[in-house]
């Protein structure tokens, strides 16, 4: 029952990637955390996809998307499901603890150094900047993760409509997802019966 | 420590609703400690929040930074515990069963689709943190600058994110 056998990136064929240790996904999601400014979602796909190709950029939309529907973070959803598929419960824990226990000290130094210096008058603008900095990031982002989607008419419709729909008219998350899920999935089953995708 | 338990309690509850991140649930948790309880002031709870979001680390480091103003480090620790032990769970528990069903035709066209949809929500997400982040009319150069930056050249997102600080800076002196 352990999600690796299923998976389909870990087979054994010629050219992929070594299954990682628990200790290789403790650093590498160490080093997500440690150095994912302002979110880590960019240095994920960063350091899974391009650096340590454990998954390609379709398949870390797939595990993304998943991450979003359920509660709880993001890319720590995801660093769960990578885990488990790679070592069942110890890379789950593995990944998430590498997530979050460096980052938890570092942020709460931070805190501490705020409390000392954060009457600076260069303090608030640098915060602020670094912030609008982290939007142009995370918005990167979502322009390559749909660059890695299928060129069909459907795709940027279904990206555009949840776009408009959560940041112009401000929609809550969940209503958004649940109305255009279905179609998306009318339209994704459409275009894989089309070209074959599916059997 | 009545404080610290009561945040950790109310994180409890709030976690399984954090779909999409932290960041949801961030006006309940200003509601509890600022509104109803008076444990954070208004301009601290900001400032905390604009703190963590520019920290390294996830977004759900927000409660521990909260919990730390509120009662030190074990506060803090039971806070971050308490939010994402109860949904990580769930994910793990998901994870386990899902891992049959991948190959299903259905399982495949529900990945299929969901992939524009996330992307759609991702660059929502991007555009919204440039508008919240109080930068002003510095806020989409800033953040324009950033994403070129990262699409078009190799440079690790930490330099850019230095970057944008500095030019946030510079512009308000």
């Amino acid at each position: 029952m352990d999600g690796s056998q299923d998976g389909n990136p870990v087979p054994a064929t010629a050219g992929t990637p070594a299954v990682p240790s628990c200790r290789q996904l403790f650093v590498a999601f160490m080093r997500i955390g440690v150095t994912g400014v302002g979110g880590v979602l960019p240095q994920a796909q960063h350091e899974l996809v391009e650096v340590r190709r454990w998954l390609t950029q379709r398949e870390f939309a797939e595990l993304l998307s998943l991450g979003q529907m359920l509660p709880g973070p993001n890319v720590g959803n995801v660093s769960i499901m990578l885990g488990n598929r790679f070592h069942g419960a110890a890379g789950s824990f593995a990944c998430l603890a590498g997530l979050l226990g460096v980052p938890f000290f570092v942020v709460l130094a931070i805190a501490a150094l705020y409390h000392e210096y954060g009457a600076a008058h260069w303090v608030q603008p640098f915060f602020r900047g670094i912030a609008a900095g982290v939007g142009g990031l995370v918005f990167g982002t979502g322009l390559r993760l749909l660059r890695a989607q299928p060129r069909a008419a459907w795709v940027p419709l279904i990206a555009g409509a949840a776009f408009v729909l959560v940041a112009v008219l401000r929609a809550p998350l969940m209503p958004v997802v649940l109305g255009l899920a279905p179609f998306a999935a009318a339209f994704a089953w459409r275009w894989m019966v089309r070209s074959g995708a599916l059997r | 420590m009545d404080a610290a338990l009561g945040f950790a309690g109310q994180l409890l509850l709030l976690s399984m609703f954090s779909i999409g991140g932290a960041n949801v649930v961030l006006p309940e948790v200003h509601r509890y400690l600022v509104l109803q309880n008076h444990w954070i002031g208004e301009a601290e709870f900001g400032a905390l929040v604009a703190l963590s979001q520019a920290a390294p680390g996830p977004n759900v480091l927000v409660v521990a930074v909260l919990g730390y103003q509120l009662d030190g480090l074990a506060a803090a620790g039971l806070a971050i515990l308490a939010f994402v032990l109860p949904p990580s769970l769930l994910t793990f528990g998901i994870a386990r069963l899902g891992g049959g069903l991948r190959a299903k035709p259905w399982a495949r066209v529900m990945r299929q689709c969901l992939g524009p949809l996330t992307a759609g929500l991702v660059l929502a997400n991007g555009w919204i943190l440039g508008a919240s982040s109080g930068a002003g009319r510095a806020a989409l150069p800033i953040a324009a600058g950033a994403a070129l930056l990262s699409l078009f050249t190799r440079t690790s997102p930490v330099w850019i994110i230095l970057a944008a600080g500095a030019a946030g800076a510079l512009i308000a002196s």
